[in-house]
């Protein structure tokens, strides 16, 4: 799609006279010019180039520009319109049932008839191999490399309004929401792969224990060996989140003036266990994920259907599913029969279900559930 | 992008069944949100949108070599609606009104997508119904398709002034209805995010 719009000559040149005529523009006119509604909708590493040092020349359009972008972004929206979503597949289907196949694929038309049928199903994910392999490793021309000291940054930053996947250099995961920046040194060269991140971002991490993965948000360090978790840190909002998914990771506060080891005041999270991090009151609290995700399949347990089971079986299968601390008085629960399986339903349902079967309540407390009990007669 | 886009249409026009159907994948949902741009008849979208695609295959091999399969597709998608449309008032096709089922899925469908949108955007969104059919293809296929402003002359066979020009009376409408609506500027709430 990419017309010549781009300014000639941009190897670190910026051509200064296309931004003389930038600098009289009202807000409409970079709402109706092409090289800007480009670059909001699909900026790169030029075109950042190019208005970020337009607006350090012309900071007295800074209110124009940033009005325009937001207008443009609104626009883009709002001018989509529902569709409803069973045309897809209808449309599809109409297709492949006039298809005449290539004269020479002739004998294959019965099984192409069958095979198109089923490539619905199956277009998802090759879809994403062939269409987003190009998101995967970063763009290269989302990578802005600047020198500091002799080491190379490269800057990972998602324009756009849904979120994106990148390959990070080790092969770790990172998926970017809308408006989230990641930085780190060029092939993560050095003894740890460290990054800083403002925004929001999961992360999938492989498997290196001798080169720890470590996110820097804020104040806030979040420390892996090989996991999945996720960070909230938006500049303008008063805690940071982190988020785990599997594996285990430490959190602790950036080192301020004391020497001594910051990890060491810091606090483990296990496997659906969150933190946040007031940044006012420089606390951490540990809790739970809003919906915590098995860990290992049910089905792999050896039971995970119950009938007239005690309580504390049942609970102890819970455990293993989430990995999460369940705490509980054995004896007092030991009475109490239910039937139930663990297949359907999220965790806080089930304990609901099963604090109610057995008139308990469960609180959650630093990251693990209380579950408070009488004797069932 | 170019170099994927090039090499499936490489392969498609070899008879690759498999690039056909990610053509198809990849482009679909845009040309229905285009289609529904154009009109609200949903047979006549859902018909042109196969016819399109039933041409592209049978013909792949007369077809010549494009650097864009999407702006073909969007060109020849609007060139079938437009040309069914007139073939339908022939025909006094019944208004699509008249298909209260449809009425509603479609509601129901815009609905849910409202409940995720931001105030902003679910006001301007009532301020673009407001605009001529013209006016909110244009602004979708420029802000939200992302084509620029030649493509979009040569789509709807008008000048790149008239596409100016379109647009920018589409702006200062917008305005007016955001402002009659109590939005005092375009983007009240979220311009400083």
């Amino acid at each position: 799609m990419s017309t010549n719009l781009h300014p000639s000559g941009l190897e670190g040149q910026i051509p200064v006279d296309m931004q003389k005529k930038y600098a009289t523009f009202l807000t409409d006119d970079f709402i109706l010019d092409d090289y800007f509604v480009q670059w909001v909708n699909t900026p790169d590493l030029h075109s950042n180039l190019f208005w970020k040092d337009f607006l350090e020349r012309y900071p007295e359009q800074q209110d124009n520009v940033l009005q325009a972008r937001t207008i443009v972004q609104n626009l883009a929206v709002a001018s989509k319109n529902g569709v409803p979503s069973q045309d897809k597949t209808e449309i599809w289907e109409g297709i492949v049932s006039q298809l005449t196949p290539a004269p020479r694929r002739i004998r294959h038309n019965a099984w192409f008839r069958l095979a198109a049928a089923a490539s619905i199903v199956l277009i998802s994910a090759l879809v994403y191999q062939v269409f987003m392999s190009p998101h995967t490793l970063p763009d290269s021309s989302e990578i802005q490399k600047t020198s500091a000291t002799n080491l190379t940054f490269e800057t990972l930053a998602n324009y756009d309004n849904t979120p994106k996947e990148y390959q990070l250099p080790d092969l770790s995961k990172v998926i970017l929401q809308p408006g989230g920046i990641i930085r780190f040194v060029r092939n993560f060269d050095g003894p740890v792969r460290e990054l800083t991140l403002s925004g929001e971002a999961f992360f999938d991490v492989t498997k290196n224990p001798e080169k720890p993965f470590i996110v820097k948000a804020n104040q806030l360090v979040t420390k892996v060996l090989g996991t999945s978790f996720s960070v909230k840190a938006r500049e303008e909002s008063l805690n940071i989140t982190v988020e785990v998914k599997t594996g285990k990771v430490t959190v602790f506060t950036a080192n301020k003036d004391n020497a001594q080891d910051p990890e060491t005041k810091g606090m483990i999270l296990r496997p659906n266990q969150k933190v946040e991090y007031i940044k006012s009151e420089e606390k951490m609290t540990r809790s739970l994920v809003r919906d915590p995700e098995p860990q290992i399949i049910p089905e792999t347990l050896e039971v995970f259907e119950f009938h007239e089971a005690p309580v504390p079986t049942i609970l102890e299968a819970m455990k293993k599913i989430y990995q999460i601390e369940i705490l509980y008085d054995k004896e007092v629960l030991a009475g109490c029969l239910l039937n139930t399986s663990l297949t359907n339903e999220t965790l806080f349902q089930k304990l609901d279900v099963i604090c109610e079967a057995i008139n308990a309540t469960y609180k959650v407390v630093d990251g693990e559930i209380i579950i408070n009990g009488k004797k069932c007669s | 992008m170019q170099t994927t886009d090039s090499q499936l249409w490489e392969s498609f026009k070899k008879g690759d069944q498999t690039a056909f159907s990610l053509i198809y994948e990849h482009y679909i949902d845009e040309l229905l949100t285009y289609g529904y741009r154009i009109t609200n008849n949903r047979q006549l979208i859902k018909d042109s949108i196969q016819d399109l695609f039933l041409h592209l295959w049978n013909s792949r091999e007369r077809l010549s070599e494009t650097d864009s399969i999407r702006f073909y597709l969007f060109r020849s998608l609007r060139n079938r609606i437009l040309r069914n449309i007139e073939n339908h008032k022939e025909t006094h096709l019944p208004d699509i009104t008249l298909y209260p089922g449809l009425a509603e899925l479609s509601f129901e469908d815009s609905l849910i997508a409202t409940e995720q949108e931001s105030a902003t955007t679910a006001s301007l969104k009532k301020a673009i119904d407001k605009l001529s059919r013209r006016q909110q293809e244009v602004i979708q296929l420029r802000y939200h398709h992302n084509f620029n402003n030649e493509q979009i002359a040569e789509m709807m066979h008008i000048s790149n002034q008239s596409v100016r020009n379109l647009l920018s009376r589409s702006l200062h409408q917008l305005r007016e209805y955001l402002e009659l609506a109590g939005w005092l500027l375009f983007c009240a709430i979220t311009c400083y995010w």
